[in-house]
């Protein structure tokens, strides 16, 4: 199962970084928001240390929303799911290594 | 079920009824298929042919009728029996190569990569999948069935159209292909609209469009 996962998880990796645009998007909305709590709070630097970690966190999370509609819609579209689906090892073990090369990518 | 009475066992579908969006796709459809036998799905679109062959997948549930390998209850999905469904969507990511498709599919079900490449599917094997044409992808999604496993004798290939892309010479390949894994013991069933195996006398199931 170890190495079922480690295969699968190998597939991600490769399919992310040959999405670089999808990539570089997040990157460039993360810093979009980033930029913009400055010009909304003001340029006051106590109040941006004071928020700054948790808008920091706030904004990495809703740059990666757009994302989460195709983490399995490609595969089900393409028809790896069901390709995957008759395998031995459980579905659990593909969804595990999908979500980690997510949360790492 | 042992691997033996597995080889030899009987696919019986009884009074098969499958509605979709509450229409109505086929009614009380019957069908046996032994080890050895090939049975052709013929009938216009939106007949239920591939609706048939994703059943058989255990890709879709039926809405009534019973499936039974055997006497026993056939859950595909859980079945002992291998299963290939060769058809529209192939399971491949348009970003990774042919090769890497190919070896993804071989892993996950623990079989070896072919020795003999009778689609010549080499000449592409390291293009991503977006570059490839129709009749590429088609020829890689059946090169499928030619990896390696002890198991693959009593396999049920379930083919979707499968020579809808082909030229006359991979044509050809597939219907020796077929033909040797009947020999072999296998089962097949096909949906095609063009002609395919007619020589092996194939059971013929015929579908009829609902209105």
């Amino acid at each position: 199962m170890i190495l079922i996962f480690c295969q699968y998880f190998i597939r991600e990796f490769e399919i992310s970084i040959s999405q670089v645009t999808d990539i570089l998007s997040q990157i460039g909305f993360f810093i979009l928001v980033m930029m913009l709590f400055p010009l909304t709070l003001g340029p006051d630097p106590n109040k941006l240390s004071e928020y700054g970690i948790a808008l920091v966190w706030i904004a990495a999370f809703v740059s990666v929303v757009p994302a989460y509609d195709r983490l399995f819609t490609d595969d089900y579209l393409h028809g790896f799911i069901e390709k995957a689906a008759h395998n031995d090892q459980p579905l659990g073990c593909y969804a595990a290594a999908k979500c980690l090369c997510f949360f790492l990518t | 079920m042992s691997s033996s009475e597995l080889a030899h066992a009987t696919l019986s579908f009884t009074n098969v009824t499958l509605f979709r969006a509450n229409k109505l796709i086929f009614k009380n459809l019957n069908l046996n298929i032994s080890s050895g036998e090939i049975c052709l799905l013929n009938g216009p679109n939106g007949a239920g042919k591939t609706s048939l062959l994703r059943i058989i997948a255990g890709y879709l549930p039926i809405s009534n009728g019973m499936m039974s390998l055997n006497g026993h209850i056939f859950e595909p999905l859980k079945s002992h029996l291998p299963i290939w469904y060769i058809g529209h969507p192939f399971g491949f990511h348009p970003n990774l190569s042919a090769a890497k498709n190919l070896s993804q599919i071989a892993s996950m079900r623990k079989l070896s990569m072919f020795d003999e490449d009778r689609f010549n599917v080499i000449d592409f094997f390291q293009q991503p999948i977006r570059t490839l044409s129709t009749g590429q992808i088609q020829r890689l999604a059946l090169s499928q069935l030619l990896l390696k496993s002890n198991r693959q004798k009593e396999a049920l290939w379930l083919l979707d159209e499968p020579n809808s892309a082909l030229d006359s010479l991979h044509c050809l390949a597939l219907e020796t292909l077929i033909e040797e894994h009947i020999e072999f013991g296998g089962r097949v069933i096909v949906a095609a609209h063009q002609p395919l195996c007619e020589h092996l006398s194939p059971q013929i199931i015929q579908l009829e469009a609902k209105t």
